[in-house]
């Protein structure tokens, strides 16, 4: 569904060049759960950006589906964002000012097939919480309030940077499990980076990155489900 | 350079747009204080050394005819050091080239020598030779409206004698300092001058020797004035004088003296707004600063920095601010004070008047400026030393927020969700929120009360020449006529209607207050004047009583019903008491008004006129003016469409200049509020909103957002700025620099004038929220997500 081809990234530092991807193929299929794994400064965050077009790479090619989004200006890539991708942040990023329903509306109310703001809630187990604003919420329902945000769009693709970076194991698992089932149910493209290796029992496929490459890529027949990963 | 210096300069460089918004508001205030105050100072300089220069009298009074022993018995009053008798009488000039009628004064000078009290200024020419007949000096101000110098004749008209005389000097005098001719208001140089001749041929021109019809008395410092005055009355009583005036309320004394009233009125008020505003506007951004350097605060604790010395590298941010205002405000100051006292002394001709930059008024601005800072720094450099450097490494809890009032009164339900976010954000911090829309309101009150004078002059002639008086000629008669003058009137070119005036001068007695004024009477079923009440309807004479003017009333204490005492200043000087029917409405002069019979009874004689109103065809009004010219018995004209013109061309002049600088403080406010709120706003939901762009929101739709919030500041802060321009105009119509026995400034206000004041602060925050809206479409997206604010 999306397809990166030759895909290099590199950024002026100051007086230096640093090379946050190098020649990355990468398909990301319909319905897969993807898990993006490598240390820090591998270039997995760069890779989310460019394949949710915040970011647009110095080199290579991105299609989605038929679309070429190559050469896209930022009109055409908030346009791809606004239908076909869904965030979530290792920081929640929700509006403080907004209830947990209300968080999840701003995205309903710009989308063109979204579901119900109080369902895409209760699809992460949150249907209890929907008149609460971010300050009265915990870390792990904040992070489930971004994935409902990001997935009440029913968006084909669906992507996760540290989603449980700043949780504990027992959220983080909540969270995971949210974001399985919404993978399950909703059939969206999900990828998910992280630098924990536990996570990677969940996916259907796990990529590794090193230096801005690929280093290897792993077909996992059968994914373990969330509730069973531990770190 | 000490690190932490280094420091103040980096955040001053990175806050530059917001501390140079604060800078200008800050220089505003200096630069009125500066300006206003140092242009105060100069012309009281001038006028107390022109007044002294001059000999300027401290008692004047004027009379019919006295013979000259009466001035030793002037001289004998207790307090009095110098008494200088003069010959002052009017006439009507003819200056080539001058289509209008021009209406002069008169004064002598001694047959030899200087005046002892009022002296002349030549700024051109000589005095006349003494004696010399037909030399005399005229005023520089009209001197300049026609381009006369010395050398230079006119003819005038003194008491039905032709007159040709010689310029030969051009001169100021410290009684012509603001030189108002009859029935004006304002100066108006090219029909009304002053002339300085000899003694002795004005005396044989008017039938004065060996008397005198004027006199102005020196008085010692502990002379008690009002003793004087009274004694002065009571000598003069025989010779028909109409009341003595002390210094203060000699015309162009008392205006000058009400212009610098006015001065201190503003000069106080506004900087204190502008610094107020400052020190808000400090606190604002210096408070968002500490909230976002906790890091580093606690870094520098933990580093070993003591809590003051941090503190103090805070304060030092407010000093910059404070230091590149003030020396701005002065640099500004200095100019506008330039421009200032130029205009003053196109109006007030004070010889010496030059601008004078004070070091006192810098040296008070910049205390002031100061004062500000430290009020606006206090409570961010509080916290800065009392957080506790470990609190300091801690983030901040995150921001509470509530429904808003609106959503719990259940009303919400059509607010969208952007909507929700713009409206709980004001309301989580409405102390900011209310400082903001405040300073917004300050600038749009303060554009509406610096221009809304310009309305209050408009109405005010509106109402004069337009409801109240509307005859297109006002002329005096040289004495009390019967009313058979009408016909001969009539018979000047392009007259259609003439009616009778009658003022006689009179001293209104209630219990313990006096005053000297006069009354004016007419025949009731007269078209071309009319009395107006409070709601400026029609107003008819009383039959038998008095209407008095309002301000009269007030300063007699009496109302409809009272009756009041009546002292008449000529012919057989009867004592009467009289009822008050009623108070009208006026805003220039106080006086009193009867029916034309009523007043002719009272005075003891059949029905006469002094003057006259005229309903005049305009395509004659030139022809007119020839006529008049030859006519003795008129000694005095007012026409109203040279009177309106003068006002204009003088507003016109002026408006310009006064404008700009009005509009540019008001500006300057706004600018400086908007500028940092927008700028607040964008730093802390930059975040917030960067996060809707990930989501898919396009450009506009977060624009919106951001703009929202401070397009409901601006609406806020300019519908309340609409309301505290109305207060604050009230307040200023009732200071003493506006509410005056010569005239009442009425507190009104055009829709213009709001919409100019709401349209130059609208325009400035289109401009603060296009600036962040741009600053916004260059946020990076990715950068601000990695962020954890």
């Amino acid at each position: 569904m999306v397809r990166l081809r030759g895909v290099s990234k590199r950024y002026q530092m100051g007086a230096t060049v640093v090379h946050a991807l190098r020649g990355v193929d990468l398909d990301l299929l319909a319905g897969e759960l993807l898990v993006l794994l490598g240390p820090s400064g591998s270039g997995k965050s760069t890779l989310l950006n460019i394949l949710g077009g915040l970011d647009v790479p110095t080199e290579g090619e991105l299609t989605y589906g038929d679309h070429d989004l190559t050469g896209a200006g930022p009109d055409e890539l908030t346009e791809y964002r606004r239908r076909h991708v869904g965030f979530v942040f290792q920081f929640y990023n929700l509006i403080p000012s907004l209830t947990a329903v209300e968080n999840v509306r701003l995205v309903t109310d710009i989308s063109e097939h979204p579901m119900d703001a109080a369902a895409a809630l209760d699809l992460v187990g949150l249907s209890e919480r929907l008149h609460h604003y971010p300050a009265q919420l915990s870390g792990g329902e904040q992070q489930r309030v971004a994935i409902a945000r990001a997935v009440a769009k029913q968006p084909q693709l669906l992507l996760c940077d540290e989603p449980t970076g700043a949780l504990d194991v027992k959220t983080g698992v909540l969270v995971l499990e949210a974001l399985h089932r919404v993978n399950r149910e909703l059939g969206s493209s999900t990828a998910i980076i992280t630098h924990n290796e536990a996570i990677g029992s969940m996916a259907d496929r796990v990529v590794r990155l090193r230096d801005g490459r690929i280093a290897s890529v792993e077909r996992n027949a059968t994914p373990a489900p969330p509730s069973d990963i531990a770190w | 350079m000490r690190a932490l210096h280094r420091k103040v300069l980096n955040d001053a460089l990175r806050l530059r747009g917001q501390l140079v918004a604060i800078v200008l508001v800050v220089a505003c205030g200096v630069a009125i204080n500066v300006g206003m105050r140092s242009t105060m100072n100069s012309l009281l300089e001038a006028r107390a050394s022109y007044y002294a220069h001059t000999r300027f009298g401290d008692v004047f009074a004027t009379l019919v005819r006295a013979p000259e022993r009466v001035a030793r018995q002037l001289a004998e009053i207790e307090g009095v050091v110098v008494v200088e008798t003069r010959v002052v009488a009017a006439a009507t000039l003819d200056v080539e080239g001058a289509d209008e009628v021009i209406s002069a004064r008169l004064v002598s000078l001694p047959d030899r020598g200087r005046p002892a009290v009022n002296d002349i200024a030549l700024s051109a020419g000589r005095l006349p030779e003494p004696e010399s007949a037909d030399e005399a000096v005229v005023s520089e101000a009209f001197a300049e409206a026609h381009g006369l110098h010395p050398g230079d004749s006119l003819t005038a008209l003194m008491d039905g004698q032709l007159q040709r005389l010689r310029l030969v000097g051009v001169a100021n005098a410290p009684e012509y300092t603001y030189a108002l001719g009859p029935g004006s208001l304002f100066p108006d140089d090219r029909r009304f001058g002053v002339l300085f001749l000899r003694r002795a041929p004005l005396a044989a021109a008017f039938d004065l020797e060996g008397a005198f019809s004027d006199v102005s008395l020196r008085l010692a410092p502990d002379a008690r004035v009002p003793m004087v005055l009274s004694r002065v009355d009571e000598l003069l009583e025989p010779y028909g004088g109409i009341g003595a005036v002390a210094r203060e309320d000699q015309v162009s004394a008392f205006f000058l003296a009400n212009e610098l009233i006015q001065l201190q009125t503003f000069s106080r008020a506004l900087p204190i707004l502008f610094l107020a505003v400052s020190a808000m506007l400090l606190n604002v951004v210096l408070g968002r600063l500490v909230a976002t350097q906790r890091p580093e605060i606690a870094a520098l604790k933990a580093l070993g920095y003591r809590d003051r010395e941090v503190g103090w590298h805070y304060a030092e941010l407010a000093g910059l601010v404070i230091f590149g205002g003030t020396l701005c405000g002065v640099l500004v100051g200095a100019q506008i004070g330039g421009w200032m006292t130029n205009m003053y002394g196109d109006y007030y001709r004070l010889p010496t008047l030059s601008f004078q930059l004070g070091a006192r008024e810098v040296l008070e601005g910049t205390v002031a400026a100061l004062i500000a800072a430290g009020v606006g720094t206090f409570g961010s450099v509080r916290r800065v030393v009392r957080l506790p450097p470990a609190e300091a490494l801690r983030p901040p809890a995150p921001p509470v927020y509530r429904a808003t009032l609106l959503e719990r009164l259940g009303l919400d339900r059509a607010v969208p969700t952007a909507a929700r976010m713009v409206l709980r954000e004001l309301e989580r911090r409405p102390g900011r929120a209310l400082l903001s829309a405040a300073g917004i309101a300050a600038a749009t009150a303060l554009a509406i009360a610096n221009s809304f004078t310009l309305d209050s002059i408009n109405f005010m002639l509106n109402v004069e020449y337009g409801l109240s008086k509307r005859d297109d000629v006002q002329v005096a008669l040289a004495e009390p006529r019967d009313l058979g003058v009408l016909s001969s009137l009539l018979d000047l070119p392009g007259v259609r209607r003439a009616e009778p005036l009658r003022t006689a001068p009179v001293r209104f007695i209630a219990g313990t207050r006096r005053k000297t004024t006069a009354i004016t009477a007419w025949r009731p079923d007269s078209e071309l004047v009319a009395l107006l009440d409070r709601d400026l309807a029609p107003l008819e004479l009383a039959p038998g009583g008095l209407i008095l003017s309002r301000k009269l009333g007030e300063l007699l204490g009496v109302g409809a019903g009272d009756r009041v005492e009546v002292e008449v200043l000529e012919g057989r000087r009867r004592r009467l008491e009289l009822p008050v029917a009623r108070l009208a409405e006026t805003f220039v002069g106080i006086g009193a008004y009867a029916p034309l019979h009523d007043l002719c009874r009272w005075l003891g004689e059949t029905e006469s006129a002094n003057g006259a109103l005229l309903s005049v065809d305009g395509a004659q009004i030139d022809a007119l003016h020839a006529a008049i010219e030859n006519t003795p018995l008129i000694t005095g004209l007012v026409e109203r469409d040279a009177v309106l013109a003068n006002v204009r061309t003088m507003l016109d002049e002026n408006l310009g200049t006064m404008l700009t600088i009005t509009i540019g403080f008001s500006l300057a406010m706004a600018f400086g509020v908007l500028y940092n709120a927008a700028r607040i706003t964008l730093a802390e939901r930059s975040r917030d909103l960067a996060s809707l762009r990930v989501l898919g929101f396009r450009r506009r739709e977060v624009a919106a957002i951001l703009v929202g919030e401070l397009a409901v500041l601006l609406v806020l802060g300019v519908v309340m700025g609409l309301f505290a321009g109305r207060g604050l105009a009230g307040l200023l119509v009732r200071t003493p620099g506006f509410d005056t026995e010569q005239f009442r400034m009425p507190l009104v206000i055009d829709q213009g004038t709001y919409a100019l004041s709401a349209g130059v602060v609208l325009a400035a925050g289109v401009a603060c929220a296009w600036s962040a809206r741009r600053r916004l479409d260059r946020v990076d997206l990715v950068d601000v997500l990695k962020a954890r604010d």
